[in-house]
């Protein structure tokens, strides 16, 4: 790798190492898992930096990655067991963003049911919605159809509803107990 | 409409801070692709060496169960554990041959190469056959590799037959579409034979172009099978992600007259 690519990919990974593990732990529900997933995408597309690079914008190809990472770590046997739930730390840090208050209490609620959406509705909603991408820019990145990714964020959509009424309820009956 | 779209898109998350220098990863992808071009390198070795044993062996002196164990000298390799094979050539001398016609012939073909090594040409166990490995650079870096395989008659009859080569496989699906259909990526589904007008037959294989992003190349690979009973393979090691020479070098590279045993 040239230098100069090498300094593009540097401020590459410096300007998107944050957002990138946001989406990141959107999909995983896990920051250490997060962060090792970003890492690991970053070092990939390290490897086809000079290539990719060259053709325009990386933030799609990147976002490949690390849904590919990240479906591929779930396939790992130890994995296949775990059931995250997205809890969120009691007492959250300070935004790395540097935003003063945030309502966190619908992000929590959201948090947890976001991860009871089957993965890959999870990535269409996480890279439609959350990461606010065109279908056309979600269909680059799961490397499907833009048919395919409506279907995918519809279906994630009705199970994320699906996933608050439970919460919902779940609270209901446990505050008339 | 509930506005959960809304709700998604304005969702805020506690962030911790970053626990890793995005700067460093530069460094550790370096060193982790040196590392892989060593290890594809071996791989590739020990693949080419343990097909040709295991063709090695249907020719080889049939070794009882019950026949005491070969005397087998300290710090045994591999092959010196194995059933022999009684020499049936000696190529020593073709080898030197060998060396000189690939580094005469590879910086016409592999354009843009640079500090071509012929690392190695072994024969494998008195058969009839020649492994090169070859290592060079190109523009995006070092950690390209070839291994020329040349086979005379015995060999071929014994290594993958042109009837073997291309077996169906599997169709290539890669994405959020293989995914749910449930189907493997990066299969190695391209297999193309292409007849000739000397009476052999090249054979190209590989994986198909567009691999999921991240996944290893495992290369490509051309494979002539002469009207005479030989053969020239030429396996192009894809190192980390970048350009591979195409399917015309490669078979420039195998129908090269130059590349017998004789």
């Amino acid at each position: 790798m040239r230098s100069g690519d090498d300094v593009g990919f540097r401020e590459f990974a410096s300007d998107k190492a944050l957002p990138l593990r946001r989406t990141a732990y959107l999909l995983c529900g896990d920051w250490h898992l997060a962060e090792d997933l970003v890492q690991l995408a970053l070092i990939k597309l390290h490897r086809v930096w000079p290539k990719v690079s060259r053709n325009g914008p990386v933030d799609n190809y990147t976002r490949q990655i690390l849904v590919r990472c990240w479906l591929d770590e779930r396939r790992r046997p130890w994995r296949r067991k775990e059931n995250r739930d997205g809890v969120v730390p009691d007492e959250p840090a300070a935004p790395a963003d540097g935003t003063d208050s945030v309502d966190f209490g619908i992000s929590d609620s959201l948090l947890r049911a976001l991860a009871e959406v089957p993965p890959k509705q999870r990535a269409a909603v996480v890279l439609r919605y959350c990461a606010d991408l065109p279908v056309a820019e979600v269909a680059v990145a799961l490397r499907c159809s833009e048919g395919t990714v409506r279907s995918q964020a519809a279906r994630g959509l009705d199970a994320l509803r699906a996933a608050l009424q439970r919460q919902h309820d779940e609270a209901v009956s446990g505050r008339s107990k | 409409m509930d506005g959960l779209e809304d709700k998604l898109r304005g969702i805020r998350l506690a962030e911790p801070p970053l626990g890793f220098d995005p700067d460093k990863i530069a460094v550790t992808a370096r060193k982790q692709r040196n590392r892989r071009a060593v290890a594809l390198t071996g791989v590739a070795t020990l693949a080419v060496i343990a097909a040709a044993v295991a063709f090695a062996a249907p020719g080889g002196p049939a070794v009882s169960p019950a026949a005491p164990a070969p005397v087998v000298p300290a710090g045994p390799s591999p092959s010196t554990v194995l059933p022999p094979v009684s020499p049936k050539v000696n190529l020593e001398a073709r080898k030197a041959g060998i060396t000189g016609h690939l580094m005469a012939v590879l910086p016409n073909v592999l354009t843009g190469a640079k500090d071509i090594q012929v690392r190695s040409v072994d024969q494998l166990r008195g058969w009839d056959i020649l492994i090169a490995m070859v290592a060079y650079r190109d523009a995006s870096g070092p950690g390209r590799s070839l291994v020329v395989t040349i086979s005379g008659t015995e060999a071929t009859k014994l290594g993958f037959s042109l009837e073997d080569s291309c077996k169906p496989g599997r169709k290539a699906v890669t994405g959020l579409d293989a995914d749910i259909a449930g189907v493997t990526s990066g299969e190695p589904v391209d297999c193309v034979k292409l007849p000739q007008a000397d009476g052999s037959t090249v054979v190209v294989t590989g994986t198909v172009p567009s691999l999921p992003p991240g996944d290893v190349d495992p290369g490509r690979g051309a494979t002539v099978f002469r009207a005479d009973g030989t053969s020239v393979s030429v396996h192009a090691g894809a190192g980390d992600g970048g350009p591979r020479p195409a399917d015309e070098q490669l078979i420039r590279l195998v129908k090269d007259p130059e590349f017998t045993l004789g």
